[in-house]
């Protein structure tokens, strides 16, 4: 240890190395950190999507209150599990995207609880008003 | 005449038990996240299904040893205690994922929750085990499970391209998310190489008293009924290739998995939907408990039958039933059943070099298969079989956590 003080070139490598080791894992918690955002975007994208898809085959008709019903439901639970997992890390409230995807989430959750309420009461024109205004990206439902 | 309705019989079964809840989660993720690429999966896994159920149905044929019991008079006690040990483990899993999907089935018909179904639905389990004989579950079930074959009715109906299904059978690398096809890829392979499916068809052959000069109906119902019963598991594929991954969702619950009927059944989509993974599961749930029975009665010695009154093999009756009783308990829990079933997939693959290796060993032993060892081509596809597995083995973890 003290060959390395006493040598310059020694230090400088150890320091080269140590900076290279902190930037290596700050760049590997960035990309951990954006692939987390782009899975959180990618599950409330799915289930807005399944939101809508569901609404629609009650609306022509093509599948029973029961079913639209607890479908519904079990929709809201899944948003709700990603509206908390978002929640539980403050970094990713902190980041601009996270914070709109908390309040898409919130959003959704809200849009779904209401459509549910509406499929109850077999309420049309309650369910097409609350689809239209489902936070989901519509061009990315394009195959 | 009875050996050639005993094939039609076999392969006819094979098919409508084939489909159960990790091979419907499996296939429909993979075609709601991938199209038909992992076409391919589904095919080598019912090739490899149907190699290992030939050998165990031969083994059994020629020894009158169930593979349970083959393995612990060749290995002893202290190698079979880890791969029962591992089996015991899964089918428990398994079981309580087949409840839950069970029982999930009867929710999206009722409304009602899943919860409250899963003890109705084990007792009808228990019921059907111990008042009925193999010959019911086998073909009872087997036969009712025919109605998964909506599923490639479904995929028939909507009309997907012949070319690009063809193209689905050579394997592709994706163009995003390479991990999760690889995790997908490699959970396919557990959902179908189950080790509880060669094992209750090790006993099975037993059960029914296959003769030596049967040997061919044991050749032509495992190619032909895992062959056709991959069908089944295409029909899933290529159903939510079709209608979830335009849609762009990802499968995360069976609710959303429904969905895939709706464009070709209208009306019926949801009840079809609910028949298959309900029927499904329950033979499955069938065949598990009823495994568990022989695999534990067979590697302690007891004395097993599905066919003579439970008295007679009291052992093997309270084996299946506790079980039963257990996997209950953790199903009531309230445990996602889809998690759960991803969970077992990948743990299946995890063992399964100790469910292969043994293979290797049996299907050379004269002492076991006298004239019928395996040909060259068997030894070396088993062998290529036993490194793949222990390869996948090492990946699916990571798989899972990085992918799942």
């Amino acid at each position: 240890m003290s060959g390395l003080l006493r040598s310059g070139a020694p230090v400088r490598g150890l320091a080269v190395a140590t900076l290279g080791l902190a930037a290596a894992l700050s760049a590997s918690a960035c990309i951990r950190h954006d692939r987390r955002i782009q899975q959180h975007q990618e599950a409330l994208q799915s289930l807005g999507s399944t939101t809508k898809a569901i609404a629609d085959a009650w609306l022509t008709g093509r599948v029973s209150g029961t079913y639209t019903h607890t479908a519904l439901e079990q929709t809201f639970r899944l948003v709700e599990q990603e509206r908390t997992a978002l929640a539980s890390a403050p970094e990713r409230l902190i980041d601009p995207r996270g914070a709109r995807l908390s309040d898409a989430a919130d959003q959704l959750s809200r849009l779904v609880a209401e459509m549910m309420s509406d499929v109850r009461a077999a309420d049309a024109a309650g369910v097409r008003s609350h689809l239209a205004a489902l936070p989901i990206d519509h061009e990315r439902e394009k195959p | 005449v009875s050996a050639v309705v005993d094939l039609i019989l076999g392969i006819v079964t094979s098919i409508g038990g084939f489909v159960e809840v990790g091979s419907i989660s499996t296939s429909a993720q993979a075609g709601a996240e991938f199209g038909f690429q992992l076409l391919w999966a589904i095919a080598v896994a019912g090739a490899m299904l149907a190699l290992l159920t030939e050998m165990s149905g031969r083994l059994a044929v020629m020894s009158k040893r169930p593979i349970a019991a083959a393995v612990r008079e060749r290995f002893g006690i202290h190698f079979h205690v880890v791969p029962l040990g591992a089996e015991l483990v899964l089918d428990l899993l398994l079981l309580t994922a087949e409840l839950g999907g069970a029982a999930i089935a009867v929710k999206l018909l009722t409304g009602i929750g899943f919860q409250w179904w899963i003890l109705p639905i084990a007792l009808a389990v228990w019921m059907i085990l111990w008042f009925s004989n193999f010959t019911v579950v086998e073909y009872g079930i087997g036969l009712l499970g025919l109605i998964t074959l909506s599923f490639v009715l479904a995929a028939w109906r909507l009309g997907p391209d012949a070319g690009d299904v063809a193209r689905g059978f050579i394997p592709s690398l994706p163009s995003h998310d390479g991990v999760r096809y690889a995790f997908l890829a490699i959970s396919i392979v557990g959902a179908t190489v189950s080790p509880y499916l060669v094992n209750f068809y090790s006993s099975g052959t037993l059960e029914e008293d296959m003769k030596q000069d049967e040997l061919w109906v044991n050749t032509a119902t495992t190619y032909g009924g895992n062959m056709f019963g991959s069908l089944v598991s295409m029909g899933v594929l290529v159903t939510s290739a079709m209608v979830i991954q335009p849609l762009q969702i990802k499968v995360d619950s069976y609710e959303q998995a429904a969905l895939m009927f709706v464009p070709a059944f209208d009306r019926w989509a949801v009840v079809l939907f609910a028949l298959s993974l309900g029927i499904g599961c329950i033979g499955a749930a069938l065949e598990i408990s009823l495994n568990m029975g022989y695999v534990l009665s067979q590697a302690f010695g007891w004395s097993w039958s599905a066919n003579k009154p439970r008295a007679e093999h009291a052992r093997f009756s309270c084996a299946f039933t506790l079980i039963l009783i257990v996997a209950t308990a953790i199903a009531l829990l309230g445990f996602d059943p889809l998690r759960l079933t991803m969970i077992s997939v990948a743990l299946t693959v995890v063992v399964m070099p100790l469910m292969v290796l043994p293979f290797l060993v049996l299907m050379n032993d004269t002492k076991f298969v006298k004239d019928r060892t395996n040909t060259p081509i068997g030894n070396a596809i088993l062998a290529f079989l036993t490194v793949l597995g222990a390869l996948l083995a090492l990946v699916v973890i990571p798989l899972e956590i990085l992918g799942g």
